[in-house]
């Protein structure tokens, strides 16, 4: 009876959403003292097991005890005073409270939290600030504080990586490890699987919705844990994939037409002078550490948002976009990172992806012509799931970000403006909008890409430009577009690559 | 990263005003719109003193109560179209065990109605959470239960109230004079109370947070249908509040008032107020100036000699104009953040 | 550039709304701020050419009879020449709302209010402040208890009994009669009820089969008189003024006409004249009882002697000559026919109250 001494023991955790099946019959078992990854593809359970060890939903079979003895946990105050910390994917923080406000509904204060915002070097922070005014990173890290000023014994941290940077982020693994070396532990879910790899001792890797493997991480490969989270079929595809990334070379490219330029676009004082050129079949990646200016840029380029100065044009003719549409209909497409920004969460998946269509609807009551196949055809070449058909919310994060994409297939488009869409996307899934996004530009559409991914540009793009401070301050062909490369580019501390 | 989240932080807290605009603005507007009205008024009318003040101060405590109570269960997320109801239920139920009563026995009567009001309000928030139908149909059942309720418990307009207790609220024993200052008082008193609670108690906030985004409440553990129901049962409370300050304006009571005309106007009024019909956001202290500013729309306009019947296009347009205005602001913000 | 311009735009669009509203409602305050003035100059002034200005409340709105009283009110005023202006506060609400009213028109300072009480006894302290700062209270229509109020009617305890008594002898002191009473709790409806009540005592013969309360709403009495005539035999009918809206009931119907009493309504009196087999009669129960309270509002103003009490007798109309002399061609429906209130009235002609318009109007 091992078993008594675990932290939390979680046995055959099943539930479902009505014909979906999120987890089929799932174990897991948390030691005390360990940092404890739990893994899978997008889709394979990992949420709906932290929610319902939570508490947040009831799971609908399964026992969860904590140090050996059956818990019942109901609300997620139970799970709370059984010494289990969470810091969900999406932010815990009310956004029209301060923060200060929002310490004090958790039972908690300034006291509690600053020793611990101090490691993360957020002690500056003004907690009269209100949750909604605060970036989105700060928020995670905010809700970290506050889940370890509650001193839990386990700290699940569901996917608090995605949303930081690589120093911010740094600050977690050393609170992780700080909170390993007393006799804590902690339950961390990631995509990154370099950071899983280093920070973490064991692993319970999760495919459609049961536990596949309970590994011990020291020396494992990343390919054996890949090949562990997909099952083997997949795999080969994902690097058949991955192994030919069809990059064009320079001159080849600026001899092509150019389908947007953007020239000297100022916005307040967020962007400062961009310029750039992108060409027809061209995927032109963009990086930058978070708050650079790229997020205004984007608003930008999508119409929702004018620019101070500067001139966008489009074919060579200038655009002066006043809304979204405006843009959408000189043919610049947008996707952004946040699908619940461009989806409709509650309608269907056909539904979803023919809203541009309507725009276009010559009578007010039906679609014309072919538009209805092509919301078919896109359906078919996006292998998405629809099985949980009636309401794209209940399909999973990469699921709906397929659809994003997939309704600008339905619909037609000259340029596809991506920010940062495999954002917390399994590697499969990732695969294959990296697989569209090429095939997209081999029919001669271009693609801005901005991605915070910096391992994969080299896979899918021509050519990456890096911006800092509102400016770009370096561009590198793919080929030279090292993790270290663009790194210093992007810390402003690389002059030599600046244009 | 760090080096523009530091930006972001210290920029704002370098613009300290900023901040007291979009946290205070509203209520601070709004406070200077009626002083601007109250001196306008002032011009148009040959005498104004301490008469015409008490008039609208007195006159216009039950809309303010009311409007108070549908703030807090605005805040917390619902909405409640009983509350214009429970106003009459309170107000006649006062009128009829009041009369002829002395002090004390009126004060606890008083007690009463409000801690009854309150469970009654509570049982139809519980009602909402068990049956998950929305706020605005159950509610609706309630103005309606309550309207009746009132109807038989004073078929025609009767009772009283004891002397005392009309000066409570009126500063004057028989509902009538120059002396605004107990309702102010009263006013004062129990709405800077309800708003500390709201803005500075862990409880008080769960409101807000409920009412501003449940699922983040909830992942915060609070229980956001037990919010519901202190909500309801606080805004009910103020409802009948409303009630009584209206028995003592009256001297009776008087079930034919019609609950749902004041239920609409409590919507104005917090509208007017600040308070977002989305739930989360809003202040009980910028209630006080819009509930006074409705009630005093119909003698400015009658002083201006347009057409009373008018004072609702009026408050009408003014609605339009308010969310219009919050709109924009709303709208500005966004851009700018 | 561009933002800034378009923040701008629309800035300066709301602030033109605003402007607007506020014009719109300018050009009529210059106007009051004028008259108020003028008024409280003169209060020093000579009494001859005094000016004065008058206030009225009224908490139905909406009402054929009360849209009517408040013309009359302003004829009366236009005709004796010496009112600047009729303050009006006229909206639908309760006593609570009224003894508010009261007090706006105190502060606005009129020279004299006139009211149609929602309550017998609730406005006394109002009324008694208003009376305090030198301002007398005409109550029109219905009683107060305030004993400084003056009061200005219809015999409503008569307008009862005589419309009982015609509709019991007309049933020869035997039968089935419905009571189809006005809005509950009403003074008006109160002191109906006595004369009913009265008359009801000397014919022991008739059996009231069914009371109810109208409102004074025509729509709610046609709902009644249809209840009336599907479920229950009745040999007569009552009403307290909602009487061309049951007629028609009786029309739609086509049932056979019972003998019904009603107020001076021109629609009824018109019914009366052409339906064959309809035997009724009118009860006059004028809304111009409001120019006859202007009346009396100014000649206490002037200084004239005027007794506390004014109460105009109900006249029975049921002759074809009768209601011939008071009915008016093209009248608005729910109007009473009866204008012209001798001698009280300085208006000459019917077409005064029907123009409804107050000096300066």
């Amino acid at each position: 009876m091992t078993g008594n001494q675990s932290l939390l023991a979680a046995r055959d955790v099943a539930k479902r959403y009505g014909p979906v099946v999120a987890l089929r019959s799932a174990d897991l078992t948390v030691e005390p003292g360990e940092i404890h990854a739990l893994l899978g593809a997008n889709g394979a359970g990992k949420s709906t097991l932290v929610k319902i060890l939570s508490a947040v939903i009831p799971a609908d079979a399964g026992t969860i005890s904590v140090h050996g003895r059956q818990a019942d946990i109901r609300k997620p105050g139970d799970a709370m005073a059984a010494g289990i910390g969470t810091v969900f994917q999406d932010p815990a923080l009310i956004p029209d409270l301060s923060l200060e406000q929002n310490l004090r509904i958790s039972e908690l204060d300034r006291d509690d939290v600053l020793p611990w915002l101090d490691r993360m070097n957020l002690s500056h922070i003004d907690l009269d600030l209100l949750a909604g005014d605060v970036p989105l990173a700060v928020l995670r890290l905010l809700d970290l504080a506050r889940a370890l000023a509650r001193d839990p014994q386990l700290l699940m941290l569901d996917e608090i990586t995605a949303a930081l940077t690589t120093d911010q982020a740094d600050y977690v693994f050393e609170l992780m490890r700080e909170w390993k070396e007393r006799g804590r532990s902690v339950l961390f879910i990631s995509h990154r699987l370099g950071e899983v790899l280093e920070a973490c001792d064991r692993a319970t890797i999760l495919r459609n919705g049961i536990h596949v493997a309970h590994l011990d991480l020291a020396g494992v490969e990343e390919s054996a844990l890949v090949t562990a989270m997909l099952g083997e079929e997949l795999v080969e595809k994902v690097e058949a994939a991955e192994e030919e990334p069809a990059v064009l070379l320079d001159k080849e490219m600026t001899a092509r037409p150019v389908v947007l330029e953007l020239k000297d676009i100022r916005l307040r004082d967020r962007v400062n002078g961009v310029s750039l050129q992108l060409h027809q079949g061209e995927i032109l990646g963009l990086t930058a550490l978070e708050g650079q200016g790229q997020n205004e840029l984007f608003q930008v380029l999508s119409g929702d948002r004018r620019p101070s100065s500067g001139e966008l044009h489009v074919d060579g003719e200038r655009l002066s976009a006043r809304s979204p549409y405006d843009a959408i209909s000189r043919g610049l497409a947008f996707v952004p990172a946040d699908r619940h920004q461009a989806l409709l969460p509650q309608r269907s998946v056909r539904e979803n992806l023919a809203i541009p269509l309507y725009n276009r609807a010559r009578r007010w009551l039906s679609l014309v012509g072919d538009e209805e196949e092509r919301v078919e055809q896109a359906v078919e070449r996006l292998t998405i799931d629809v099985r949980a058909g009636r309401q794209v919310q209940r399909l999973s994060g990469g699921n709906q970000q397929k659809v994003t994409i997939g309704r600008w297939l339905a619909s037609g488009f000259d340029t596809l403006l991506c920010f940062d869409p495999t954002r917390g996307i399994d590697i499969q899934t990732k695969a294959q909008i990296y697989d569209l996004l090429r095939e997209i530009a081999g029919t001669g559409s271009a693609v801005l890409l901005y991605t915070s991914e910096l391992r994969e540009i080299p896979l899918v793009c021509d050519r990456v430009l890096i911006m800092y401070a509102g400016r770009i301050v370096g561009e590198l062909p793919a080929a030279a577009a090292t993790e270290e490369a663009l790194l210093t580019a992007a810390h402003g501390l690389n002059e030599e690559a600046a244009i | 990263m760090t080096a523009s989240i530091q930006e972001t932080l210290v920029s704002d807290s370098q613009a300290p005003w900023r901040r007291w605009a979009r946290r205070h603005g509203w209520t601070f507007g709004v406070w200077i719109l009626l002083l601007v009205l109250i001196a306008y008024y002032a011009t148009l009318i040959p005498r104004f003193g301490a008469f015409q003040v008490a008039s609208i101060v007195n006159n216009g405590t039950p809309l303010v109560f009311l409007a108070v109570g549908q703030a807090i269960i605005v805040i917390a997320g619902g909405i409640d179209l009983g509350v214009g109801g429970m106003l009459v239920l309170s107000s006649v139920t006062a009128a009829r065990l009041m009369e002829g009563q002395p002090l004390l026995v009126a004060l606890l009567i008083a007690v009463g109605i409000l801690l009854a009001a309150a469970a009654i309000n509570a049982v139809v928030a519980w009602i909402i959470n068990v049956s998950k139908v929305p706020d605005i149909v159950i509610t609706l059942g309630s103005l309606y239960f309550f309207q009746g309720l009132a109807l038989a418990i004073l078929p025609n307009p009767a009772g009283g109230a004891n002397e005392w207790f009309r000066w409570l609220f009126t500063g004057s024993k028989t509902g009538i004079g120059s002396n605004p200052w107990p309702a102010i008082v009263m006013i004062t008193i129990t709405v800077t109370a309800i708003g500390w609670w709201l803005g500075k108690t862990k409880r008080g906030l769960s409101l807000y947070a409920v009412g501003s985004d449940k699922t983040a409440a909830y992942l915060s553990g609070l229980n956001a249908a037990r919010v519901k129901i202190l909500s309801y049962a606080i805004g009910g409370a103020f409802a009948a509040l409303a009630g009584l300050a209206n028995t003592a304006i009256a001297g009776r009571g008087n079930a034919n008032t019609v609950g749902g005309n004041l239920t609409l106007n409590s919507v104005a009024a917090i509208v007017l107020g600040g308070v977002a019909l989305t739930g989360g956001i809003g202040s009980v202290i910028a209630v006080i100036p819009a509930g006074l500013i409705l009630f005093f729309l119909s003698p400015i306009l009658t002083a201006m000699g347009v057409d009373p019947n008018s004072a609702q296009v009026v408050q009408g347009v003014l609605i339009v104009l308010v969310m219009a205005v919050t709109g924009i602001i709303e709208w500005r913000r966004r851009l700018r953040s | 550039m561009d933002n800034r311009r378009k923040y701008l735009t629309r800035w300066l669009v709301i602030l033109a709304v605003l402007a607007l509203i506020a014009a719109a409602c300018g050009g009529d305050d210059d106007e009051a701020t004028e008259t108020t003035a003028g008024a409280t100059e003169t209060t020093d002034a000579a009494p001859a050419d005094e000016t004065f200005v008058l206030g009225v409340s009224n908490t139905l709105v909406g009402n054929a009879w009360r849209e009517q009283m408040i013309c009359a009110i302003k004829a009366e005023a236009r005709a004796r020449g010496n009112v600047t202006e009729v303050v009006l506060q006229n909206r639908n609400t309760d006593v609570a709302g009224q003894i508010a009213d009261i007090q706006t028109l105190i502060s606005q300072g009129v020279d004299a209010i006139i009211i149609n009480p929602a309550d017998r006894s609730a406005l006394d302290d109002v009324i008694a402040e208003a009376d305090a700062q030198g301002i007398p209270v005409i109550s029109v229509d219905a009683p107060v208890t305030a004993p400084q109020a003056y009061f200005v009617s219809n015999n409503q305890v008569e307008y009862g009994e005589v419309g009982a008594r015609w509709l019991f002898e007309a049933l020869g002191g035997e039968g089935k009669v419905a009571y189809m009473r006005g809005l509950d709790g009403h003074p008006a409806d109160t002191d109906r009820d006595t004369g009913w009540d009265a008359a009801l005592a000397d014919y022991p013969g008739i059996e009231v089969v069914y009371e109810n309360w109208t409102g004074w709403d025509p729509s709610q009495g046609a709902q009644q008189a249809l209840e009336i005539l599907t479920s229950m035999d009745v040999d007569g009918i009552w009403t307290s003024g909602i009487d061309y809206s049951v007629v028609e009931q009786f029309e739609v119907a086509g049932v056979d006409y019972v003998p019904i009493v009603g107020a001076d309504n021109n629609a009824f009196i018109e019914q009366l004249m052409t339906i064959e087999g309809l035997n009724g009669a009118g009860v006059s129960n004028p809304p111009s009882i409001g120019g006859v309270g202007a009346a009396v509002a100014l000649n206490i103003l002037e200084g004239q002697d005027v007794p506390k009490e004014t109460l105009l007798t109900p006249v029975v109309l049921d002759t074809m000559d009768e209601l011939e002399g008071v009915f008016v061609p093209d009248l608005t429906a729910g109007w009473s026919s009866y204008m012209v209130i001798e001698p009280f009235v300085s208006y000459a002609s019917p077409q005064d109250v029907i123009d409804c318009k107050g000096p300066g109007e």
